[in-house]
């Protein structure tokens, strides 16, 4: 009992950097560098690979990376084929794209680096700038196809449809389609991040049990992260049927 | 001494609220994971061939509510770290 209280009041006392990003303002605007550079980093690799494999794909015993990433996009292609058919085939790259990139930008946060209180090298989807504009993006993507489906009277018609009193429910909840994948999404791997900063600030004579509880709760992040990216993917599939779907209301 | 009173009300009131929001976070999310589990559960018991895409969908729906939590999570540490903190 005394053990538990003082693992917790020797933890509080360790500044635990909540939110701390390597910053540079630039014309009155803070740049959060750390997360620039790290979401260049992941669509770097994504894109190495995407390349890489484009050069070496063979039709013989494929590679593990290109049975990895033939799953991958076979999944996205059904996805898109069973919810929006095929004359939205346009669709799966920009799925494949959002599903890889998140990955990749999750599993950024395997590598170690604290310096001097902030992070070199944290996963940029732990911080809520990248989330909010991956989210915003989508937001912008369907609502254009929906506007181009439907046109923009069809489009704005869609909003009073029958339960008409219902309008501003349906207006809020167009908004929150974003924001909850933005927040989700850093809410996850934010959290990760501080249970990693909390399990490793344990003092000295608990080591044990933060040596044991730290490798188990980063391979269950890394997890999160592999299932987040798959609910932002199929999340924007979904998105996109809402918005294009002909009727029926 | 006034301010020193005053930062530990500010300190018991963040935790006390993250406390909160954890907790009613990890019951809704639990809920949640057991509802979407027993379902799966019953849908492979009647339909043994249809276990993967019940298993698609039951991690598609464990992630949703997790999500819940994670934000739940997110804030409390806001609360304790941060606006508890200056």
């Amino acid at each position: 009992m005394h053990e538990a209280a003082h693992i917790v009041t020797r933890t509080l006392a360790v500044n635990i950097p909540v939110g701390d990003h390597v910053t540079r303002k630039i014309g009155g605007i803070t740049f959060n560098l750390d997360t620039i550079w790290t979401t260049f980093a992941a669509g770097a690799i994504v894109l190495g690979m995407g390349f890489y494999l484009r050069h070496k794909a063979i039709a013989g015993v494929p590679g593990k990376l290109q049975i990895f990433w033939e799953l991958i996009v076979g999944w996205v292609g059904d996805q898109v084929e069973q919810s929006l058919g095929p004359k939205y085939r346009h669709v799966v790259p920009l799925a494949v794209s959002i599903f890889m990139l998140v990955l990749v930008a999750d599993w950024l946060e395997i590598l170690p680096g604290l310096y001097h209180n902030t992070d070199y090298s944290p996963a940029p989807t732990a911080d809520v700038n990248l989330t909010y504009a991956l989210g915003f993006l989508v937001f912008i993507l369907t609502n254009a196809a929906s506007i181009r489906a439907k046109g923009f009277g069809g489009y704005i018609k869609y909003f009073f449809r029958k339960p008409r009193v219902m309008t501003p429910l349906h207006i809020l909840e167009e908004l929150a389609k974003p924001l909850t994948l933005a927040l989700r999404l850093f809410g996850n791997l934010f959290s990760g991040g501080i249970m990693i900063a909390l399990l490793i600030s344990f003092p000295l004579k608990f080591a044990a049990a933060s040596l044991v509880f730290t490798p188990a709760w980063k391979l269950f992040d890394m997890f999160i992260g592999v299932i987040q990216a798959f609910i932002f993917a199929l999340l924007t599939i979904l998105y996109y049927q809402f918005a294009v779907e002909e009727g029926g209301h | 001494m006034a301010a020193t009173t005053q930062k530990a009300i500010e300190l018991a009131g963040a935790f006390a609220g993250g406390g909160l929001a954890l907790g009613g976070g990890a019951i809704g999310a639990a809920i949640g994971d057991g509802l979407a589990g027993s379902q799966t559960i019953a849908g492979i018991a009647r339909q043994p061939e249809v276990q993967g895409r019940l298993y698609t969908t039951m991690f598609l729906i464990v992630g949703l509510v997790e999500a819940m939590y994670f934000i739940n999570l997110a804030f409390a540490a806001l609360f304790v770290f941060v606006l508890a903190k200056g």
